[in-house]
């Protein structure tokens, strides 16, 4: 009987709750939920346009969906920050159309979840529902590349902030995908910079120590063609999991006779066997990948350990020491303090591959002429987007994008990087030999 | 004796070992046709793993066992069921998660063909198999007396009614020995009372018949054959009186449940 | 006509047509958008075509799980992997059939090529769980639990490391298999997604038909003699390890097909919905929408979707602050709930709670009437 009674009292509230929910107005708040949380609401047209002189139009729309949860979290969190701390100022600001004509942007945040079949759910509802000009979607590769076929059949311009070629290249045909745009270097930009680097030091062999993970397996792969391409012997390679503590595999590393230890490992795994190499080998260099590029990873080793590591990395995480003629110096700079005023942590480049992907999409924004049907609005930023960035500084690198390109970035958008002190530091070519 | 007829079930010489522990020693002993056989003896004398030997629930170690003429012991259990050895069960082994005709229906299953993909798609086969095994099932469970349960969850019915549907169910199979694994545990007396009638009922119709039993009554109103196991051996065989008369037997029941009449 | 109804004479038949009313007004409502109201409006915009068409897709793979797990009680934690093994094998197949097996342009670019593909995925799953079933089905509750757990890992390995070899070209790592074509029927494509609809629906709805026919068979009453008792089963004639592997076979085979229809759904497959928490997630529809139930199938994948939609997009109006994090406490709270009040599932146990209000009903009316049967 009571366990009768408390189940159909759980069942009635949350009947009562689900209402609650369908019944509220999207436009409208709820009455416990935070302001701050305005823009993740579900959308409407609901221009609560600021005061300026110029005429107000229709608001536009950004679909951003980065990994808020699941296994890509901890890159999608720096992006999701980006992303708000971008939506409070655009919905307020908006972009001003080639016509005067001053449009509010509105960004629509989901959560992919890291789950290609959410993803594509949320991408859908975006494009269906929510009517919005462009995507901004996907933290990982496999997430990006479900969301390829839904926006390509919807005619939206897509922007992935991850990293992988086959986002915007067929791997079939090698072809261009119309619609898709990305804003992370590849782990081939990061293995070029080590086989530079490897060149210039004077070594021939080196050991690659992996994590098991897409990330990690990725690493290796690539460095296994830019070193072949460099003439560097992979002389050793080990794999190792990624909650591991104990590394059998680095007894090698001594054997091997390689001159240097590649790792391709993100925090707190990268960190992790960064120590077991040092305790073992006290004076053997070790050359990290760009996903390292943060502070955890050297807080998480300690700085003694870390001192004199080298990596290539955004140059986001080195923006106070980067020459002053460095044509991002500006942006960046401006980036990493905007972002760790926001959210009162350290910058990192991932936060990065959110910012020039939305940003890319808000100036593509600003093209649109008035009073456009949504399709129309669609292929306009599409266009925008590949014909109308050219020279463009973002955090990532100088964006130079075509009809053959959608991406742009080459691997000297990248800079090297060592850890000084406990922080990571511009180290330019020039100082390498020394 | 009873050895006179051609046996249904011969059980030569055989063992069974658990683990060092020899359950089963030596057992030989004939079923003639027709007639119910009891199986009786003290708790541990190895009734029960007797019958999971029959029935091929358990291996033998060494030994025949012949049923119609051929060797059965080392085949699979459904294969000696194929060849017409149908059992209940001592603790019930009811399926709770189907109706009483349902239960009776898997009874019948060795008489049907239909598979899978008939079954799916209701093939015209499928579907007159399906007719004729809901008109024979409702014969079986009118037999024991149990129609009017006949949609009920078999789970639900109480613990007497569930003795009389495994006994359907294995009438179902269409048996030419019967094994009952002490059908009136739990019984009250009226009900085995009715069991005592089925049984002879059962007999008169012509099948033959392996009763492991506890109550006494019950055996000694119903078998025409007895055989009494201790310790994994026969010690006795013959009609009830033979076996009541018999020396050996009245030493092993002295002072146990032999005078209690037990439960 | 009669042949038809003759089809679904024995399932529960008014439930059947209720659930196809149901799905064709739905799809009525999205094509035709009576005064501009289409299928996402009924719910504010949080349930959308796209959940429909993977509720459909998930119920074909649910009704085989459940007569694995649900009517023959044979606990499989690794289903996810057949599901994977269909929506891969099409993806390949389809995708890559030209560069990875040589298969001619031609025959890639004709319609029946993904239907074959899918028809063989289908048969490759099936003997694949014959074979694997046939012993490791002899092991029983923990033990089978882990031998299908371990079965599910290694495939779900398989697909991220590209089955073993150096490279990404045959499932693409972590990156998966993209560009696989949308189904077509000669020259009517089944595409947008309002066709796939009718098109998944049609096939779920079909495939709880023959679920129901045949648990009401000779063969669906021998698999849950299984379940029941196994000795008993046996002493009745059944073949239980042929009939386990059989029907372990049979739920593959519907995971597989669900896995292809998934694949020309997405349009690009990718390792991490076919994991160990794919196969979870399996599992845990089942139980809530009621295990030995064919209906559980579609109530359970429709509740979780739902829940996972609306948590989604109204509980952050709801809780301030809410993150996915909160989603998905909230998420397991409510698991956890429907587990303690109806641990039979939602299907069954709202059955059981009918039923036991009526028969209380009816006690007392029978003061009065004299009751009836």
């Amino acid at each position: 009987m009571n366990k009768n009674r408390l189940f159909v009292t759980f069942c009635g509230v949350v009947l009562v709750a689900l209402l609650l929910a369908a019944c509220q107005p999207a436009a409208t708040e709820a009455p416990t939920a935070a302001p701050t949380e305005a823009p993740t609401e579900a959308p409407t047209e609901a221009p609560t346009a600021a005061p300026t002189e110029a005429p107000v139009g229709e608001t536009y729309k950004i679909g951003f969906a980065p990994a808020i949860t699941g296994p890509g979290a901890s890159l999608g969190d720096p992006e999701h920050q980006t992303g708000k701390m971008l939506a409070e100022k655009l919905m307020t600001e908006g972009v001003v159309g080639p016509d005067g004509v001053m449009h509010p942007v509105e960004i629509i945040i989901y959560d992919t979840e890291t789950n290609p079949d959410a993803a594509v759910s949320v991408v859908r509802k975006m494009i269906e529902e929510d009517k919005v000009q462009v995507v901004v979607a996907g933290t990982t590769s496999g997430v990006s590349m479900a969301i390829v076929p839904i926006a390509t059949e919807a005619g939206v311009a897509y922007i992935s902030m991850a990293s992988a070629g086959a986002i915007v290249n067929d791997p079939e045909t090698g072809a261009v995908r119309e619609w898709v745009f990305k804003t992370a270097q590849d782990n081939y930009a990061s293995a070029k910079w080590q086989a530079d680097y490897i060149t210039a030091m004077g070594w021939t062999s080196v050991c690659h120590i992996y994590q098991n993970s897409g990330y990690g397996n990725d690493t290796f792969k690539q460095a296994t063609t830019a070193f072949g391409e460099a003439g560097i012997t992979i002389a050793y390679s080990a794999a190792f999991e990624s909650a591991a503590t104990e590394f059998p595999a680095l007894a090698e590393v001594g054997t091997s006779g390689c001159q240097a230890v590649v790792v391709g490992a993100i925090p707190p795994a990268s960190s992790t066997v960064s120590v077991a190499i040092r305790e073992q080998y006290p004076d053997i260099p070790i050359i990290h990948g760009h996903g390292t590029c943060n502070q955890d990873h050297i807080d998480l080793m300690g700085s003694d350990v870390a001192e004199g590591m080298v990596s290539p990395c955004g140059k986001v995480m080195v923006a106070d020491t980067l020459p002053d003629d460095d044509p991002q110096k500006e942006i960046v700079t401006q980036y990493a303090a905007d972002y760790t005023a926001f959210t009162g942590k350290p910058v990192n480049t991932f936060g990065g591959h959110g910012w020039d992907a939305l940003m890319l999409a808000v100036n593509a924004l600003a093209t649109l002429p008035d009073g456009q049907d949504l399709a129309t609005q669609r292929a306009g930023v599409r266009d925008a987007i590949e014909n109308g960035v050219t020279g463009w500084p973002g955090i990532s690198g100088v964006y130079n994008l075509s009809a053959e390109d959608h991406f742009s970035l080459d691997y000297l958008s990248l800079v090297f990087v060592k850890v000084v002190d406990g922080k990571w530091v511009y180290y330019p070519q020039e100082e390498w030999a020394k | 004796m009873t050895g006179d007829q051609s046996p249904m079930l011969s059980v030569c010489g055989v063992y069974k070992e658990f683990g060092g522990l020899m359950a089963v020693n030596g057992v030989s002993f004939n079923i003639p046709a027709g007639k119910v056989t009891a199986l009786i003896g003290p708790n541990g004398a190895g009734k029960t793993t007797l019958f999971n030997l029959v029935t091929g629930h358990h291996s033998v170690t060494r030994g025949e066992i012949r049923f119609g003429g051929g060797r059965i012991d080392g085949l699979a259990p459904h294969e000696i069921a194929a060849k017409g050895i149908v059992r209940t069960f001592q603790n019930l082994q009811i399926f709770g998660n189907m109706t009483a005709l349902e239960n009776v229906m898997v009874g019948l299953h060795l008489q049907g063909r239909s598979g899978m993909l008939a079954a799916s798609l209701r093939l015209k086969s499928a579907r007159m198999e399906e007719e004729e095994f809901h008109a024979k099932a409702r014969d079986y469970l009118e037999r024991v007396n149990l129609l009017s349960r006949a949609d009920e969850d078999a789970g639900s019915l109480p613990y007497g009614e569930q003795r009389r549907l495994e006994i359907a169910r294995a009438l179902a199979a269409k048996p030419r020995l019967l094994l009952l694994d002490e059908p009136a545990a739990g019984l009250s007396h009226p009900e085995t009372i009715a069991l005592d009638d089925l049984i002879c009922k059962l007999r008169d119709d012509g099948l033959t018949i392996l009763l492991v039993e506890h109550d006494m009554d019950l055996v000694m109103g119903v078998a025409d054959k007895v055989v009494v196991l201790q310790y994994g051996t026969k010690i006795a065989e013959g009609t009830p009186a033979e076996v009541q008369a018999d020396a050996n037997v009245i030493q092993a029941y002295l002072g146990s449940d032999w005078q209690a009449g037990d439960a | 006509m009669k042949n038809l109804s003759r089809l679904f004479a024995n399932t529960n038949a008014a439930g059947w047509l209720a659930l196809t009313a149901i799905v064709l007004l739905m799809g009525w409502i999205e094509i035709a958008a009576p005064s501009g109201f289409d299928f996402a409006d009924l719910s504010g915009g949080v349930i959308t075509m796209d959940t429909m068409v993977r509720i459909a897709i998930l119920t074909v793979v649910l009704v085989g799980l459940n007569l694995v797990m649900g009517y023959a009680g044979q606990v499989s934690l690794g289903h996810a992997a057949f599901y994977g093994i269909g929506a891969y094998v099409s993806a390949i197949f389809t995708a890559r059939g030209h560069s990875l097996f040589g298969v001619s342009q031609s025959v890639m670019a004709s319609w029946q090529w993904p239907w074959f593909v899918m028809f063989a995925g289908m048969a490759f799953s099936t003997t694949l769980a014959y074979v694997i079933g046939k012993p490791i089905l002899r092991l029983r509750g923990h033990y089978l639990a882990m031998a299908t757990l371990g079965l599910g890992i290694m495939v779900y390995i398989l697909f991220r490391e590209n089955m073993g070899v150096q490279g990404d070209h045959i499932t693409g790592s972590y990156d998966g298999v993209s560009g696989i074509p949308r189904l077509r029927v000669g020259e009517f494509e089944i595409w947008p997604i309002s066709r796939y609809y009718f098109f998944a629906w049609l096939v779920a709805l079909g495939v709880m038909a023959l679920g129901m026919n045949l648990i009401n068979s000779r063969t669906g009453r021998a698999l849950r003699a299984v379940h029941g008792s196994e000795v008993a089963a046996q002493a009745m004639g059944v073949d239980v390890a042929a009939y386990k592997a059989r029907v372990f076979a049979l739920g593959a085979a519907l995971a597989s097909l669900g896995g292809s229809m998934y694949a020309h759904f997405q349009a690009a497959v990718s390792p991490s919905p076919f994991s160990f928490g794919g196969s979870l997630e399996l599992v845990v529809m089942s139980s809530v929408g009621g295990l030995a139930s064919i209906w559980g199938a579609p109530f359970g994948v429709t509740i979780i979707l739902f829940l996972k939609e609306f948590l989604r997009s109204r509980l952050r109006v709801l809780l301030s602050g809410a993150s996915g994090e909160h989603e998905i406490i909230f998420y397991g709270l409510l698991l956890i709930v429907i587990m303690i009040f109806l641990p039979e599932g939602i299907v069954i146990g709202a059955m059981k709670r009918w039923k036991a209000w009526q028969a209380r009903g009816r006690k007392e009316t029978a003061l009065s009437e004299g009751g009836k049967a």
